[in-house]
């Protein structure tokens, strides 16, 4: 729900997702903890207080409380008794609006970004939710920079705005609730100001796949209907399929790796991003 | 029977062809995308349509190119590529 307003009773958090601020303001008998917890867990995306009233932010209001029944009449969405709920509950919350208001202006693929912190050059790792991107973000990323688990989003001259929101990760076997972990906690390294798409690698993972990864090229229209389901707006361009077109232009195009640990891609990933094709 | 395109946007390279429809990107063979891009918006008869297929592509080795046309065009309004239109009036 939209929160226009902060108050005494609310701690506001300003956050940069995508380029958009993103501002929560915190409610409820536990919003002092809850606030904490996001600080840590949104570290790299947090903004600070004077800054972030400059850009219009979205606001989404939070509820955390240990009364279950203010909890229950409440009108506000990201409302709970229980922190870790909540927790995973903002993360999408913030991704959403980001990706709403950067509808049409950013080509946002689902996908993990990794750049090479001397020259910025970003790639990015496509791949359907739950198979893999949170992995190998946190596998490949120590060596690298760290962009985004989730969505990265590139303007139409190939800049990349990074998205470093805490890694989401299921850390039991029976776990229903994703924990949101603050990239540094995990060793992964600050990215470059300035990133550029430098490549897109469809991620195949199979366990019965080839022993050594194999990777091929795709032709363009091929890689259009491929990646389309994983580009969050697309219709929302004017041309959305030369928007694509050219983005894999830019890049090489879309390269496809089959493998069955993400530890194999480590030489792939580091010959795209230094330039071979 | 009248067809039309219910593509929002198609690209050609390396003679394929991607088209974008309401909710899903596909990749058309050239026969199929002669076929979408001859109905346009404005519509075309399934019979005009296979004469220009046949002069595209030549008549089919076994099936008789009307029903040839008539099989692909149902394809194509399932993979929801074509919807049918109404009758132009005369």
């Amino acid at each position: 729900m939209p929160d226009d307003h902060a108050d005494d009773a609310c701690i506001p958090i300003n956050l940069k997702a995508l380029g958009i601020p993103v501002r929560l303001n915190v409610r409820g008998d536990q919003r002092k903890v809850l606030a904490t917890q996001l600080r840590s867990a949104w570290s790299r995306c947090l903004v600070e207080e004077h800054l972030a009233g400059l850009d219009d932010p979205v606001t989404l209001a939070v509820l955390a409380d240990t009364d279950g029944s203010a909890v229950a009449e409440s009108r506000v969405a990201l409302s709970s008794t229980s922190l870790p709920r909540l927790m995973d509950a903002i993360s999408p919350a913030v991704t959403v609006a980001a990706i709403e208001r950067q509808a049409g202006e950013l080509l946002m693929l689902h996908a993990c970004g990794l750049a090479d912190p001397r020259t910025g050059r970003t790639i990015a790792l496509v791949a359907p939710s739950g198979t893999g991107k949170t992995t190998a973000a946190s596998t490949l990323g120590r060596h690298l920079s760290y962009v985004s688990d989730e969505t990265v989003g590139v303007t139409a001259d190939g800049t990349v705005v990074a998205y470093p929101k805490p890694l989401s990760v299921l850390v039991g076997p029976d776990d229903t609730v994703k924990q949101q972990v603050d990239p540094g906690v995990l060793g992964l390294p600050v990215a470059p100001e300035r990133l550029e798409l430098a490549a897109i690698l469809w991620l195949d993972r199979d366990p019965d796949g080839p022993e050594r990864p194999t990777v091929e090229s795709m032709p363009t229209v091929r890689a259009i209907a491929q990646l389309s389901p994983q580009i969050s707006s697309l219709t929302r361009f004017e041309t959305p399929l030369r928007r694509v077109a050219s983005t894999l232009h830019r890049v090489g195009g879309l390269h496809r790796v089959r493998y069955r640990e993400v530890g194999d891609l480590r030489p792939i990933v580091s010959g795209l991003l230094d330039g071979a094709r | 029977m009248r067809v039309q395109s219910a593509v929002l946007e198609s690209y050609e390279e390396d003679g394929e062809t991607a088209v974008l429809l309401d909710d899903q990107v596909l990749v058309l063979s050239p026969l199929a995308a002669f076929i979408v891009a001859a109905a346009g918006a404005g519509g075309v008869e399934v019979e005009d349509l296979h004469v220009a297929l046949v002069a595209e592509f030549g008549a089919p080795p076994t099936d008789d190119p009307l029903a040839a046309t008539r099989g692909a065009v149902e394809t194509l309004i399932q993979t929801g590529a074509l919807t049918e239109a109404s009758p132009e009036p005369r």
